[in-house]
């Protein structure tokens, strides 16, 4: 077995998981079977502490993320720490709670550097069979504001609930104001010791769809749209591939891959990625106290022959593939499900 | 570390590549260098 060179790992930047409370409760979504109780909020001495440990690393951007984040009771008071502290943050947010006039108010004036906006559903009839909610009308005053403010983009995920609605999601949403949307599949959930694949669409099934809409989705975005590709770029036409990188409508690859990030749940376990908090290899006051004895455990043999393994190849193919840099291998939670070995093809 | 023990049990090849795959980050996607960040991570 071959080994990196540089095996140090140095994580660059943070998420914080500050709740697990969420007013929509996607069905596809992974924090619907992680086996943590849904008041569980991470206190404000946690989020200080480790704050000054990620700024202690290096760090200089906390992504804050939930549950519904702008429903953590501290998010206020965490926000102007931050600011205090130098350090940039980004929340991801379903946006309902902005429609709050009184939460808006004193949110906008303290508020993340940056907002990254999901959208669930572009209906309130959609609405109702993806999530628990029937909060239409706020959940577009909130994308509406959150848009107005932040001048950003709108993320949606590509399931089985959604797929059909695609395009008409991605109207509504340039409809609120996004100044751009990507779409990321959605991957396998790991949640009790097994993988969970019922709201994946069908490899195959979302490669044919994706590609014949693509030109609407032109159309409606004027270009300004991005695919996240979880899947292997071989999974996927070469010239389609060669249209979305040369349109810049591509991302690939993630922080796992590069070893570059780290995930903190509301109680101080460290997990690799948010879809395997289920999985922590860690946990604050136990295995580290401090940014050394952070980097010290991180790069323990074993958590070292974690990473190894969850980011070795997925199948023979990818070892001399020309794209392998660009791709990565796609996204490792849907090797909780397929075996990479029998469907990768290879870039051909 | 317990439960994390079986992703050690994941149907790769074991083969850890000779360096970390950059993947793309359109800078047309990402407003920043941190948004560039955030967008490496998987989407909720």
């Amino acid at each position: 077995m071959s080994t990196l060179t540089t095996t140090a790992i140095k994580p660059c930047c943070a998420w914080f998981t500050v709740n697990h409370l969420c007013n929509l409760q996607c069905r596809w979504c992974y924090g619907q079977g992680q086996s943590v109780s849904p008041s569980s909020n991470m206190d404000m001495k946690t989020a200080m502490n480790l704050l000054t440990l990620s700024q202690s690393i290096g760090i200089g951007h906390i992504t804050i993320i939930g549950g519904e984040p702008t429903l953590w009771p501290h998010l206020i008071e965490f926000n102007q720490l931050c600011a205090q502290s130098k350090i940039k943050t980004t929340i991801v947010t379903n946006a309902i709670q902005f429609s709050d006039d009184e939460f808006w108010g004193r949110y906008v004036s303290c508020s993340n550097d940056t907002v990254s906006v999901s959208i669930k559903a572009h209906s309130a009839q959609l609405l109702q069979s993806a999530t628990v909610s029937s909060r239409y009308a706020p959940m577009v005053k909130g994308l509406c504001r959150a848009f107005k403010q932040f001048s950003v983009g709108a993320s949606t995920v590509y399931n089985r609930i959604c797929a059909e609605y695609i395009l008409d999601i991605a109207q509504f949403a340039m409809d609120c104001g996004a100044r751009r949307l990507n779409i990321s599949p959605c991957t396998p959930a790991f949640f009790g010791g097994k993988s969970h694949v019922e709201y994946v669409v069908e490899p195959a099934v979302m490669v044919k769809h994706i590609v014949s809409i693509y030109p609407k989705l032109v159309k409606i975005t004027g270009g300004k749209f991005s695919l996240a590709m979880k899947l292997p770029l071989c999974f996927w036409p070469k010239d389609f591939i060669d249209t979305l990188v040369g349109n810049g409508q591509i991302t690939s690859s993630c922080q796992l891959r590069q070893r570059a990030g780290i995930v903190f749940d509301h109680d101080g376990y460290v997990a690799v990625c948010n879809s395997l908090t289920d999985c922590p290899i860690g946990k604050y006051g136990v295995d580290f106290n401090d940014g050394n004895s952070l980097l010290s455990h991180l790069n323990s043999p074993l958590v070292t022959k974690l990473y190894d393994r969850i980011t070795s190849y997925p199948s023979t193919k990818c070892v001399d593939c020309e794209k392998f840099d660009m791709c990565g291998g796609g996204c490792m939670m849907f090797w909780t499900s397929f075996k990479p070995q029998d469907c990768i093809p290879g870039w051909k | 570390m317990d439960s994390a023990i079986q992703l050690l049990e994941l149907p790769l090849t074991g083969i850890v590549p000779q360096s970390r795959p950059q993947g793309i980050v359109h800078r047309s996607v990402a407003s920043s260098d941190d948004d560039c960040d955030y967008i490496r991570f998987y989407f909720l």
